[in-house]
């Protein structure tokens, strides 16, 4: 189906995620790093943080819809990895790894927190209110419903929070951050038909739950 | 723009779900991130020591998942609970029964009794033995002759002396 972009589009362009490097982002680069870092110069490690902590700490903070959750999680993830670094072959890509750790960091802390969840959300960015996509779906898609942004905020992170850990982390990872589904099936050491079938029925769940706010 | 169905029947929920990127950490928040980092490792701070069950999560995986399975289907652990339990009961009833053949195996090749060394050439001191009617015992050695004795018999005879001292001095 061939669908006309919308002129507001054209002045306004819609938040990009995060840069998402390829299978090897700059392998000798990061190589040399990993290999600095094992021998302890932690300069090297300081370079590797820097590089992937945005994206560490924005899938931690979806996954928990809590900034000082994220916060730990994300920093324990990267002391974790450090302590661990004797131990990474280099099967997979660094920023792999350290995703995988903090996957599983966040999963393993989800389950024990399970019945005391509480949202503490980061604010949200001044550009959000120029976005025409959240313009239209204010006014347009919504037009009986007085909806702040903040309150869209704080459903979409509610009907996030109802997901299962491995839906919301499929959805956090490609349509909040836009991995691919190979990414997200090496990080999640899954195939690929799960990481499908899981996004397609995390998809549906949160439909059903906004559906206030998409139709 | 082509899209496929799938694509198009979420277009709306993933314009809705980009709202998320505009959430942000508060400002500066990772001119610090990495700092912190390195200052904890630097400070030597050991985290609580990972469970082996969170180690196995990064370094094996796949045991994860079987762990997660047994997590999901409580009859399929315990129904190999039970087929552990089974095995080791199994495996203690079948070596008791192998025991006792084996201790009556050991029974019959014991050491060999001490008329049997006294009729091996070679073995002087047995045949000597054997002479004073030495017999088995279960191991204890009598003499038939109380008077003779393998090391001999050391006596103490005592013997009365006399001192005479003078009165010349």
């Amino acid at each position: 189906m061939i669908m006309a972009e919308p002129a507001s589009r054209k002045t306004a362009k819609p938040p990009e995620p995060l840069p998402v490097p390829g299978p090897a982002p700059e392998p000798p680069d990061e190589m040399v790093l990993v290999k600095r870092a094992k021998q302890g110069d932690l300069s090297a490690y300081d370079d590797l943080v820097r590089r992937y902590q945005e994206r560490i700490y924005a899938t931690v903070y979806h996954m928990t819809a809590n900034h000082e959750d994220a916060n730990d999680l994300a920093q324990d993830a990267f002391i974790k990895a450090f302590q661990a670094l004797k131990s990474f072959k280099g099967g997979s890509s660094f920023y792999t790894w350290v995703y995988r750790i903090a996957v599983n960091k966040t999963i393993n802390f989800l389950k024990q927190r399970k019945n005391k969840a509480q949202m503490s959300l980061d604010d949200l960015d001044f550009n959000a209110e120029h976005d025409p996509d959240f313009i239209a779906l204010i006014s347009d898609k919504t037009p009986r419903r007085e909806v702040s942004l903040a309150e869209l905020q704080e459903k979409l992170n509610a009907a996030l929070q109802k997901l299962s850990e491995p839906h919301r982390l499929v959805v956090t990872l490609h349509d909040v951050q836009g991995l691919s589904h190979e990414e997200i099936a090496e990080i999640m050491d899954c195939n690929i038909g799960t990481v499908r079938s899981r996004l397609f029925y995390a998809r549906q769940q949160l439909q059903a739950y906004l559906s206030d706010y998409l139709k | 723009m082509n899209m496929t169905p799938d694509q198009e029947n979420f277009e709306s929920l993933r314009r809705l779900l980009a709202l998320k990127r505009y959430e942000q950490p508060p400002p500066g928040y990772f001119n610090r991130f990495s700092r912190d980092v390195i200052e904890r490792i630097r400070c030597g701070e050991q985290l609580i020591e990972a469970s082996w069950f969170e180690r196995l999560g990064w370094e094996a995986p796949w045991l994860q998942r079987v762990w997660s399975v047994f997590d999901t289907k409580p009859l399929l652990a315990g129904a190999l609970g039970v087929a552990v339990c089974g095995l080791l009961v199994s495996g203690i009833v079948y070596s008791e029964q192998v025991e006792p053949s084996q201790t009556s195996f050991a029974t019959t090749t014991a050491e060999p009794s001490v008329t049997q060394l006294a009729s091996q050439p070679g073995n002087s001191l047995f045949r000597q033995s054997a002479g004073v009617g030495l017999s088995n015992t279960g191991g204890v050695v009598t003499a038939g002759d109380p008077g003779s004795s393998l090391f001999g018999e050391q006596r103490a005879h005592a013997q009365p002396v006399s001192f005479s001292l003078s009165a010349g001095n």
